[in-house]
């Protein structure tokens, strides 16, 4: 099967800044990747890119095509999901409907309007006059009637109260995803998406420093609650990072011998955050 | 699969000044010929035997009429003029500012598409519209002014209002320099939808400085103003090339302080000719293709203000 996002050696500059740096990485079908970091370290660019909203050095094929030159051809298989503020409030729900069943070939209209029909939303109403959650939910139930191959969210529930949010994502898996499609998503609700991702893409000053799927991550990565008398023991077997927590030592392993580890500490796989902070700081120690 | 019909609609969504601006003139109209009609002094008790034929009345009532449709023209070129420069210097600007333009960007039309559409709103549907208002107002006001002396006059006095040697000329003449007008003024389209795409902001100081600019640097520098007679031409000089104004017809519209001469003897005032075969237009229309050109690399680079 081909590769539904295919990047090599990408870069992109803004002047002195390098937001993209020699970035390679792959997205297969049937994956839900979280592309995170911190603020600036290249997200958006990376995800502009994959979009065809900005031009860049590198080779980039999204679904076989060049983003930046066939824009138009790639949004027929292709979702985004900016941030809920960009549908445009003088459009009526009715008219969203309409427009993007006129221009998109592979919308479903009955689709969006069962998806609809179970919210309260008016199809009279203009957007401006519907709530931050019922501008996701038409957002989502636009996006969700076109039957494309990858779906890029970005910061997809920022501002949301928490039920939407909740809601947001059950919806997308349940109603949504299947194992030819692939969700590209960035989100600062790290601890929201955690269980959903099936691929991790960790992203500091433009450069990726960890690609690795979940499976991986839970096989090498140890997180080590060391016991007081045992951290020079721990040392030896080479952390990227440690952490002082509550007076007791923390440390981050990579590829090391798990067993090992465990006589001397509690062990146990880290959580997507805090790998995020591991990997970021340890990079920068 | 053809979307310009559903773009050119979503336009018609968005600006609602597009129905509304004409519909307000054409009530206008409407308002004052019904308040006419009441307050006007209409005192006939009978038409004199003859009257029709009279020498003055055949010689000034067809001039009267064309005057009369001429005016009432005159406000829709006018406010439409208005509404279409603020929508051109809006069409690619207002949806980077409030970043509605990331869920466009979203669906699958073409950078080219979405500039195309805006010029062919305000450079094709909005020119008819204007002549469609125009045309449904006249025939309003007629019926109105022909009711009204009918009731005084019986209905003998119908032809003075309904002279076709006048209306059709008149209407003619009328479809005729909106067109003239808008391929003349293409470029200035295109130069308002490029600074659209392109201005982070303060839209319409971006659209008049660097031709003020110009005007000012050539000024200082070689002392000459040939930049600013260009630009003259280019807002008056479709009248002298598309019309005959030296024919032998009565002057019945004034646009800025240049009469248009009006004949029921069309070929003695259309000079589609001279018009279709200068310099000014092809040049004009070059750069205008040239600035669409430059407006769709800038629209697909820019996404943000």
């Amino acid at each position: 099967m081909t590769a539904t996002i295919e990047m090599r050696g990408v870069s992109k500059s803004f002047k002195q800044l390098k937001a993209l740096d020699n970035v390679s990485f792959t997205a297969q079908p049937g994956r839900i990747v979280g592309l995170i970091g911190p603020n600036g370290a290249g997200k958006t660019t990376a995800l502009r890119a994959i979009l065809g909203l900005t031009n860049y050095q590198g080779e980039l094929k999204v679904l076989e095509l060049d983003p930046y030159t066939q824009r138009d051809r790639l949004m027929q298989e292709v979702c985004f999901i900016a941030d809920v503020a960009v549908l445009p409030g003088w459009m009526r729900v009715h008219q969203a409907v309409q427009f993007v069943a006129g221009v998109h070939p592979r919308f479903r209209r009955d689709r969006a309007e069962e998806f609809l029909s179970r919210t309260t939303i008016k199809r009279s109403s203009r957007v401006r006059e519907l709530s931050k959650g019922m501008i996701t939910q038409l957002h989502l139930a636009l996006v969700m009637a076109i039957d494309a191959r990858l779906l890029v969210l970005d910061e997809p529930t920022l501002g949301l109260d928490i039920i939407y949010r909740k809601q947001f994502y059950e919806t997308l898996l349940s109603d949504y995803f299947d194992h030819e499609r692939t969700i590209l998503l960035t989100t600062h609700q790290v601890e929201e998406v955690e269980n959903i991702l099936t691929d991790l893409l960790f992203i500091d000053r433009g450069r990726i420093v960890l690609d690795s799927s979940m499976e991986d991550v839970a096989a090498n990565f140890v997180q080590l609650t060391v016991n007081p008398d045992h951290v020079a023991a721990a040392r030896e077997f080479k952390p990227f990072y440690e952490r002082e927590v509550f007076g007791r030592t923390v440390m981050y392993f990579h590829n090391a011998a798990a067993d090992a580890l465990r006589r001397l500490g509690e062990a146990r796989t880290p959580s997507v955050a805090d790998l995020f902070v591991a990997k970021i700081k340890g990079a920068a120690a | 699969m053809n979307q310009l019909p559903l773009l050119v609609r979503r336009e018609f969504w968005e600006h609602r000044a597009f129905l509304i601006a004409p519909a307000i003139v054409a009530v206008f109209w409407v308002l004052v010929a019904i308040t006419a009609g009441i307050f006007g002094q209409v005192h006939v008790d009978e038409l004199p035997a003859g009257l029709m034929s009279h020498p003055d009345l055949v010689e000034k009532a067809p001039k009267a009429l064309a005057v009369a449709l001429g005016t009432l023209t005159l406000p829709f070129v006018i406010v439409m003029g208005v509404v279409i420069v603020f929508y051109l210097l809006d069409s690619l600007y207002a949806d980077r500012r409030d970043r509605t333009v990331l869920f466009w960007k979203s669906l699958p039309v073409s950078d080219q598409e979405t500039v195309l559409s805006k010029l062919a709103t305000a450079a094709v549907v909005l020119p008819v519209l204007i002549f469609v208002g125009a045309l449904i107002t006249s025939v309003l006001v007629g019926l109105i002014a022909s009711l009204r002396l009918s009731w005084e006059a019986g209905s003998g006095i119908w032809p003075l209002v309904w002279n076709s040697g006048v209306w059709f000329p008149a209407i003619a003449l009328f479809l005729y320099m909106l067109i003239v007008a808008v391929l003349w003024y293409l470029p200035i389209f295109a130069w308002f939808l490029l600074v659209s795409a392109s201005a982070g902001r303060a839209v319409m100081l971006w659209a008049a400085l660097p031709p003020l600019g110009l005007m000012f640097v050539e000024k200082m520098v070689f002392h000459t103003g040939h930049f600013a007679s260009l630009l003259a031409d280019r807002l008056v000089g479709w009248k002298d090339l598309a019309l005959n104004s030296g024919a032998d017809g009565d002057h019945v519209m004034i646009i800025d302080g240049e009469r248009i001469p009006f004949s029921s003897h069309l070929g003695d005032v259309l000079d589609p000719a001279t018009f279709f075969s200068s310099t000014g237009l092809w040049v004009g229309l070059i750069v205008a293709a040239g600035l669409i050109w430059a407006t769709v690399l800038v629209r697909r680079h820019r996404s943000e203000v």
